[in-house]
């Protein structure tokens, strides 16, 4: 006789739970056109180790889309809530920070890339994958929206013109 | 009491259903989780039921910064346990009892079911319940006051309205505005917007009105002293009034849907109404024409709509735009308090929903536009999880104290981060909430305030910058001395919120003044080391001069 296993749900949500105590960060920099970069890096401190991850834009983190101008890397390990980040290229540092990671499952580290006179900078920047952190993901977001709402008000008002012939 | 009808089991078993997925994963883990957001923290410290007097030791608080009074009044009336599984179970049911409060109202305002669901969708789980969810302000979700007010001064209004009617209407009242303040001013927009529609119309009878301020008005004076005596924080009267107001106000984009980019700020403004309550009221005057009772609650959600704009009519966030109808607001004095007109939403939300399920009810009577109708409500429910986003727009995040943390000694506690680490003074005052919630696990007093908390002002501030100054000097002695002299029993550092060698720096520095760290850990993503203060003061008059003392 088969002796009953745990309950499907009951793996799955043991599964999930066991998941939460891991974490991908995953850190976007935005390199707009003509601005030189030689070997992009994050260094990133947390629960008391320090680990360095090489940022590529070839496509190989997932989700990325090959030169489109996004140098992605990930990193996974515990889950921890607050991360110091240092970013540099070469050996310029182009930011150093505190970032607060709470997020469970993966939580994204952006940046974006400004020359400032003869010196290029980064700046904190929303992540968003797939193409510019913040940018392609908003306007592909807010384009479907708009178009919904112009299909709900043509739905309501197909509703209104059909209700009147059927009602004349 | 009436028991609940087959029907309404069956309404509230919907909301139920679109609750869970609305706040989705967090019923997967509520005993270890929470809905991460800015003022999360915040509402776990009031769900843990800690005394203020705990807090901002040696000075004390009193409550006249309390996000929530209702909040700190069912925490002492119910047994809530776990703040977690307490902030998880109040994150599911009670936009429930909003939604279900909402269905009701619109049924009072003549929809009929299943239509009257809209109403609750709307008001329960739209863009500023999300928007509520998003930055934690869990105990905003719970306001079935809003629409049991509109109901009770619909009537309170009319004709034949009673004393008794503008009574409830007055408890409801103040029952918004001890659930926050932003949404006793949301409910004082729709009794003043119902007092005017009657006055016009000529059919105002006093009766509910005056037994409405009866209850109202002494209540309301009350909230305000309380409120003026609260203990303020620095920064916020010093904010310019237009550019605190324009930060928290929505725009046309952000009623229309959320992007990442809006919900990486600090505090959640997006909003967005959903396009199936907005098109149906579009169409509300060619399909409810004549009919009563849907004008009222169109035109103050649309007055509560423009002036949730606020000073600034913008198409997006820092956008340039016209001047709003709360451009004038901006003069007045006290003005930055009132910094997130998008939260008047709220009334909108109500009018929308009250008018949407009559609109939808009306034209699914029609000949044949009954599946039509049903498609609508459908596409409404999944609107809200989509276009509004709750479930893409928040993620779990782990609550639970680092095992060092839970058993510390007995008395006052200094956490210690790098004052302003990075540049974001967001950070600092993330840590602060953060281990103010902690509190309500390991119940020591703390130095930080942990109402309206600071990184600036507050005892844990002025100690933090002394005991730094002193291990900056290399001056052990003089640390292990203010910190016994402010009564603090023990040290918590957060080295990972320092940069480079400064954890290392201030770890020595600890040791040297205290001796080696009595508890680390690392678990649930969090490093802390511990360090017990020696023969500390135990007097809280002495720690108080103290800390006077301070520069």
């Amino acid at each position: 006789m088969l002796m009953p296993g745990p309950l499907p749900v009951c793996a799955l949500l043991a599964a999930l739970s066991a998941s939460a105590a891991s974490q991908r960060l995953l850190f976007q920099v935005q390199v707009p056109a003509g601005t030189a970069t030689t070997a992009l890096a994050v260094e990133v401190s947390r629960l008391g180790t320090t680990q360095t991850v090489r940022l590529t834009d070839d496509g190989s983190a997932p989700g990325d889309v090959p030169g489109d101008g996004v140098h992605t890397g990930w990193l996974d390990g515990s889950h921890a809530t607050l991360s110091q980040v240092v970013l540099r290229d070469g050996e310029a540092v182009l930011y150093a920070g505190t970032d607060v990671t709470t997020r469970t499952g993966v939580d994204r580290v952006g940046f974006a890339l400004r020359t400032v006179g003869d010196r290029v900078e980064a700046i904190r920047a929303p992540a968003s994958l797939p193409g510019a952190p913040g940018r392609l993901g908003t306007g592909a977001g807010r384009v479907a929206a708009y178009g919904w709402g112009a299909l709900a008000l043509l739905y309501v008002g197909g509703m209104l013109l059909w209700s009147r012939r059927q009602g004349s | 009491m009436r028991a609940p009808t087959p029907q309404t089991l069956a309404v509230a078993a919907a909301f139920l259903v679109v609750s869970l997925l609305w706040s989705w994963p967090l019923a997967l883990d509520p005993a270890g989780s929470v809905v991460s957001g800015i003022d999360t923290w915040g509402t776990l410290w009031s769900l843990g039921g800690v005394q203020t007097l705990e807090t901002a030791w040696p000075i004390g608080q009193n409550l006249g910064r309390a996000d929530s009074l209702v909040l700190l009044a069912l925490r002492r009336l119910v047994p809530m346990g776990s703040p977690t599984v307490a902030a998880a179970v109040w994150v599911i049911l009670a936009p429930v009892a909003t939604a279900l409060a909402a269905e009701a109202t619109a049924r009072g305002f003549g929809a009929t079911r299943p239509w009257s669901l809209l109403a609750g969708l709307t008001l329960g789980f739209g863009g500023p319940a999300t928007a509520a969810l998003v930055d934690g302000q869990l105990y905003t979700l719970f306001c079935p006051w809003l629409p049991l007010l509109a109901l009770d001064w619909h009537r309170a209004t009319r004709p034949d309205g009673t004393a008794v009617q503008g009574l409830r209407s007055g408890i409801w009242w103040v029952l918004c505005l001890g659930t926050t303040a932003y949404l006793g001013i949301a409910a004082t927009l729709w009794v003043l917007g119902g007092l005017l529609a009657a006055g016009g119309r000529r059919t105002l009878r006093w009766a509910g009105p005056v037994a409405a301020a009866a209850v109202a008005l002494p209540a309301g004076a009350l909230y305000l002293s309380f409120f003026a005596a609260g203990d303020t924080r620095s920064g916020v009267l010093g904010v310019d009034p237009a550019r605190a107001m324009e930060v928290g106000s929505a725009s046309l984009s952000t009623l229309a849907s959320w992007a990442p980019v809006v919900a990486a700020d600090p505090h959640a403004v997006a909003s967005p109404l959903g396009f199936v309550p907005v098109a149906l009221v579009a169409v509300a005057p060619l399909v409810l024409g004549d009919q009563r009772g849907w004008r009222f609650p169109a035109l103050v959600g649309l007055i509560a709509l423009v002036a949730s704009l606020g000073p600034t009519l913008r198409l997006a966030p820092g956008m340039n735009g016209a001047p709003g109808l709360l451009a004038p607001l901006t003069t007045l004095p006290g003005a930055a308090w009132f910094r997130f007109p998008a939260r008047l939403l709220w009334v909108t939300t109500l009018g929308f929903g009250l008018v949407a399920s009559r609109a939808a009810g009306c034209l699914a009577e029609r000949p044949g536009t009954r599946p039509f109708a049903l498609v609508l409500l459908a596409a409404a429910a999944v609107e809200i999880l989509v276009l509004v986003g709750a479930p893409f727009r928040t993620t779990p995040a782990l609550a639970k104290p680092p095992s060092a943390l839970v058993t510390l000694p007995n008395g006052p506690h200094l956490s210690l981060f790098a004052p302003s680490p990075g540049r974001h003074v967001d950070v600092e005052l993330f840590l602060v909430d953060r281990s103010c919630a902690w509190q309500a696990w390991h119940r020591q007093p703390l130095f930080a305030r942990c109402l309206d908390t600071d990184t600036r002002s507050d005892p844990r501030a002025r100690v933090s910058a002394e005991v730094h100054a002193a291990l900056l000097a290399n001056q052990p002695g003089e640390v292990r001395a203010l910190l016994q002299a402010v009564g603090a029993a023990s040290v918590s550092v957060h080295p990972d919120s320092y940069a480079g060698s400064e954890a290392d720096a201030v770890l020595a520095g600890l040791r040297a003044a205290l001796g080696s760290a009595t508890a680390e850990s690392t678990d649930h993503g969090v490093q802390v080391t511990v360090f017990t203060v020696p023969q500390p003061v135990a007097d809280r008059a002495r720690a108080r001069d103290a800390l006077a003392a301070l520069p």
